[in-house]
């Protein structure tokens, strides 16, 4: 039987262009990190952002990482709006590090909070 | 799948019609390139999302594996807004010959309507490395 978890991390945005670092640690209970989904409140704020991630030490997305590569569609079906890793990716506990740089596509809209959901699952 | 790697490449294009040299050297422990994807970066006002925003090709191994020639369409705000979609990768299973170069071009199809703006263009390689 699989187990799964949805794990939040909210990232705020100050300004517009701000490049964002941001830590954390993903659930211990869960041993992968199977997808990711991130979402902004416009879709607008979304070109040109990039999102750089690592978990356990490990690069999963370099520092230019197109955010629309994780993002989608506002009529895209929840469970399809993961990213799915085709690659095994160690959770447990391991540590997060990224960096969000916005576009500064527009003035308005500021601060905002960033939600990258994290898709973590256990085979038991 | 063993372990991945996902490089960017990022390219600059300044000009209507400017073709953008793609010229770059993965990582030695890449093994094989699984999947591409390139995407436009910017607004364009007055430009409906288009198919054939702009064209490029990518070769491996020193121009000995040509997989790539393929069009970037562009997406505007609005219709991302309302896509049932989501961006997916362009397969392959491209071996590589550790060390070698990965050349091609970008060109801009002058879709854009004047003044021309200045955008990048991300081409990401999605690699399985050792």
């Amino acid at each position: 039987m699989r187990q799964h978890k949805y794990q939040l991390i909210r990232v705020n945005v100050p300004e517009p262009g701000a490049s964002v670092r941001f830590t954390g640690e993903t659930d211990r209970s869960f041993e992968r990190l199977a997808g990711i989904f991130v979402a902004i409140p416009e879709p607008i704020k979304e070109i040109g952002a990039a999102l750089g991630l690592k978990v356990g030490g490990q690069e999963v997305f370099d520092d230019d990482h197109d955010l629309r590569l994780i993002t989608c569609g506002r009529e895209v079906a929840p469970n399809e709006k993961f990213f799915a890793f085709p690659e095994h990716i160690e959770a447990g506990g391991a540590a997060i590090e990224g960096r969000l740089v916005d576009a500064g596509n527009t003035a308005e809209g500021y601060p905002y909070e960033a939600r990258i959901i994290l898709h973590l699952t256990q085979d038991s | 799948m063993k372990s991945v790697r996902r490089v960017t490449q990022v390219l600059e294009v300044s000009q209507a019609g400017a073709i953008v040299p793609i010229d770059l050297a993965l990582p030695s422990e890449a093994k094989e390139c699984f999947g591409l994807q390139a995407i436009v970066t910017g607004l364009f006002p007055g430009v409906e999302s288009v198919i054939d925003f702009g064209e490029y090709s990518v070769s491996f191994n020193g121009r000995d594996t040509h997989p790539v020639h393929q069009l970037v369409p562009y997406e505007s705000a609005q219709t991302r807004q309302v896509s049932t979609t989501r961006i997916g990768l362009l397969p392959l299973s491209t071996p590589l010959v550790s060390g070698s170069p990965v050349t091609g071009f970008y060109r801009d199809l002058e879709r854009q309507q004047e003044p021309f703006i200045p955008y990048q263009v991300r081409i990401s390689f999605n690699l399985i490395t050792e």
